[in-house]
């Protein structure tokens, strides 16, 4: 799998996609049945200024999966994850209306702790973005903000973090040495050993391959679906193929809507809307 | 530029041209620039090579011993030809350092070998040879040769002797003289408490006692100072002029003593390496004439580095809430215009600004509350180091401000996000992320703020620099850090030596020499914060800034 693009979108190989129920016909393309998700998006909209960039959105997001936001570029579904977390809130002028729930508890609420909350999602940037500091204190920093400053506990989570994030064999001799010595891809990964130091309960990757080459591209690929054990993954990618290869979930948006939502494989083999079956084949977008 | 298309040559040719007037432009300000190090260098250089001792017959009979300062043409409307002007020394006996001597008026010119050149403590060089060297009315040694050889051993002796004189005098008498002080302040402050009868008189008793004690030791000292000061002078060494004048000199009154013309090269180069360090190592003497420039040196740098110390957090601070902090708006774009501004006020209006502020002010404030017992002499209340350093940080803040800011800009917003994702809080962020990244870019506004201090003048003339300030910011007597003295700089020695020297002719080759150790001192400074900030680029190699 690593390397190569399918020629169309095809199931992923080798791997049993749950089956879902279906309730009423009308909801069936937006609506697949998922028990006890992590995430609730519940009629969420979005502006920026005047302009609104996401429309009545909802949608559940399951433990454990990776759940893919695909779409043309515009679409609104990097603003739809940067809510997830909040990281809108920097932006002025933003407003939303909506819920979004995580584990039940609406994260707009303005009794939610806004630092505990980013500490429990994660995020992963569409460009390598590591901090101007070692390898290790990269990776530490999320733990150090949190005030854990003992050396043992911090060497074995920086150590377990980047095994997991499949970089410390590269990089475990030159921990002292500026994180941005690293290649691209590495950075990458990196940035992925630093999301998951302070063992969050979702991990959101915001295009996390758009700036990388194909070999790179297919090792985050590999380490997402390792990481899937522990973390439940949504990521953004423009890219219909990593999106088919990696993800269980697949919802597509289209000027700020959300058109289909469904499993993956059914959504790319047998999609339920024409716009849908239009962007996947790559009529437009 | 040019109008319509025309042929690919010639729009060639126009490039290169262009490219050929920006390198030329380039070559022609670096040539300025070396040419501007050079002559500085050279002129400042020249000064401590020892020429030899020329001796002149002139037509009218006078016989001249000197060295040859300068040479220029004679006008044609004065008759045309050549003149020389010559250093002759012994300021006592003719009253003038320097005379100008036409070439045409020379009859004879010899290098004498056993012309001395004596350099004194006090009246400046003297030319000529020894004649006598005596104690009282013995007579030690007589005769060129057996002078010179007498001479060399005795005069060892007594540079020693100096420099224990030197030592008693700044070390345990100016210890003594201190604790004198402090004990006729804590009398003063007796005075001010006014404490019940029994105590005032207990204390009172304490502080006289001591002070006794103290005048005590001072006098003991005063006298082995005044029996080594009369052993100092006890020989004299008789000296007679070329024009036949005798004159009588200390012998320890004399810095060196040399025979110029037979000096070798190697001789030559020695004196010139000690005089180097004699210039930046020494205490002014003369009225700043003679002597080093140490205490010009050591204020320059201690003053910079306190307004570093000052500037820095103050405009990093500023800046970061500018730029981080601040809603961008009006208010902010004014505020920054006005920092901006800050940078083009003259700097004497930051001059007058410290005195009105920090001398009178929070000086005369500091003076009222913790020095009463001095007044009316100020301590804090009158112009001294730490006020420049101040004044010279409110001089330098928009530069670091504006690099500070620079800096900032130039940390991506996504290396922000990514922290603030990982649950830090925006201070955190700031302080953790933004700040590193941002510190060489921080640093380059230190050494910009670092030059432009180290070559101000104006201000601090009125906020506490001084022509002579023998006694550094920093010595042996606590608190070892005096922040209120007055201080010297090297800046302002330039324009006092050059200026108001009371022999200028003298001093002019040591407004060169101090002007290359001023560029020397500023260039080392930014060496060292560039360093540091390499060392910084290294470390986060790659780094936006």
């Amino acid at each position: 799998m690593p390397g190569t693009v399918p020629s169309e979108p095809a199931s992923p190989a080798g791997r049993t996609a749950p089956e879902p129920e279906r309730s009423a016909a009308g909801d069936r393309a937006l609506n697949p049945l998922i028990d006890q998700p992590i995430l609730e998006i519940d009629k969420l909209s979005l502006w920026y200024g005047s302009k609104q960039a996401l429309r009545d959105i909802s949608l559940r997001i399951p433990e454990r999966k990776i759940t893919a936001f695909i779409g043309p570029s515009g679409c609104g579904k990097s603003t739809l994850l940067r809510c997830i977390n909040r990281l809108n809130d920097l932006i002025d002028g933003v407003r939303c209306e909506g819920e979004i729930r995580f584990e039940g508890r609406n994260v707009f609420d303005p009794r939610t702790e806004i630092n505990a909350l980013r500490k429990r999602i994660g995020m992963v940037f569409q460009k390598s973005n590591p901090f101007p500091k070692s390898i290790y204190e990269n990776v530490a920093y999320g733990l150090r903000i949190q005030g854990l400053n003992r050396k043992a506990a911090l060497d074995e989570t920086v150590e377990k973090s980047l095994r997991s994030a499949a970089l410390w064999d590269e990089v475990k001799d030159r921990l002292r040495e500026s994180a941005l010595s690293l290649s691209g891809g590495q950075q990458q990964r990196l940035c992925i050993a630093r999301a998951i130091a302070v063992e969050p309960d979702v991990v959101l990757l915001d295009e996390p391959c758009s700036a990388l080459d194909p070999v790179a591209t297919a090792k985050i690929e590999e380490l997402m679906e390792d990481l899937k054990k522990d973390f439940t993954l949504v990521i953004v990618t423009h890219n219909m193929q990593q999106a088919s290869r990696v993800s269980d979930y697949t919802a597509f948006l289209y000027l700020g809507e959300l058109i289909e939502y469904g499993v993956t494989e059914t959504l790319f083999v047998t999609p339920m809307k024409q716009q849908t079956e239009d962007y996947i084949t790559g009529r437009f977008g | 530029m040019v109008a319509q298309p025309s042929s690919q040559r010639q729009r060639d040719f126009l490039g290169m041209s262009l490219t050929a007037l920006c390198g030329g432009a380039l070559a022609l300000n670096l040539l300025l620039i070396l040419a501007l190090l050079g002559l500085i260098g050279f002129y400042g250089g020249r000064y401590f090579w020892q020429k030899d001792l020329l001796e002149a017959r002139l037509t009218d009979g006078r016989i001249l011993l000197g060295e040859v300062h300068s040479v220029e043409e004679i006008p044609a409307t004065q008759g045309g030809g050549r003149r020389f002007q010559l250093r002759v020394g012994n300021r006592d006996l003719t009253g003038a350092d320097f005379l100008w001597i036409d070439e045409a008026a020379v009859v004879e010119r010899s290098r004498p070998s056993d012309a001395v050149l004596l350099e004194r403590l006090e009246w400046g060089n003297f030319y000529g040879r020894m004649s006598e060297l005596r104690r009282g009315e013995e007579i030690l040694a007589r005769g060129e040769e057996g002078v010179w050889r007498a001479f060399g051993p005795l005069h060892r002796e007594k540079t020693k002797l100096r420099e224990r004189i030197r030592q008693l005098e700044k070390g345990a008498i100016g210890d003594i003289n201190q604790e004198i002080e402090s004990l006729r302040l804590a009398a003063r402050r007796l005075e001010l408490e006014n404490p019940p009868a029994a105590e005032r008189l207990r204390r009172q008793a304490e502080i006289d006692r001591q002070t006794m004690a103290r005048e005590a030791e001072y006098e003991a000292l005063a006298a082995q100072l005044f029996a080594l000061r009369d052993e100092l002078v006890a020989e004299q060494l008789v000296m007679a002029t070329a024009g036949g004048a005798s004159k009588e000199i200390p012998v320890g009154a004399v810095v060196h003593a040399l025979r110029p013309n037979e000096m070798g090269g190697l001789a030559k180069l020695g004196l010139y390496l000690g005089r180097l360090w004699e210039f930046v190592s020494g205490d002014p003497r003369e009225s700043n004439t003679e002597g080093g420039i140490f205490p010009a040196i050591f204020g320059t740098v201690m003053m910079v580095f306190l307004m570093a110390f000052a500037v820095v957090p103050f405009g990093v601070l500023a800046a970061l809430y500018l730029r981080e902090y601040a809603k961008q708006g009006l208010l902010v774009r004014i505020v920054r215009i006005a920092v901006n501004n800050l940078a083009g006020v003259p700097s004497i209006v930051f001059g007058v600004f410290g005195l009105g502020f920090f001398v009178y002010t929070i000086g005369g404030t500091i003076d009222r509350l913790f020095y009463p017992e001095a007044l009316p002499t100020p301590t804090y209340g009158t112009g001294g180091i730490l006020w420049a350093a101040l004044t010279l940080a409110l001089l330098t803040v928009p530069v670091v401000i504006v690099a500070t800011e620079e800096g900032l800009a130039s940390v991506p917003r996504i290396v922000r996000e990514g922290s603030l994702a990982l649950g830090a809080t925006k201070w955190e962020t700031t302080w953790k992320v933004v700040v590193p990244a941002a510190a060489p870019g921080i640093l380059t506004g230190v050494i910009l703020a670092m030059a432009r201090a180290a070559g101000e003048v104006a201000p601090l003339m009125i906020v506490g620099m001084v022509k002579l300030a023998p006694t550094l910011p920093i010595d042996l007597h606590a608190p070892f850090v005096h922040f209120e003295r007055k201080f010297m700089h090297l800046g302002f020695h330039i324009y006092d030596v050059g200026f108001q020297s009371p022999n200028v002719d003298a001093t002019k080759p040591l407004v060169f020499a101090t002007a290359l150790l001023l560029i020397v001192v500023v260039t080392a400074m930014n060496l060292v914060a560039i360093s540091i900030r390499n060392r910084l680029r290294r470390k986060y190699a790659g780094a936006a800034v």
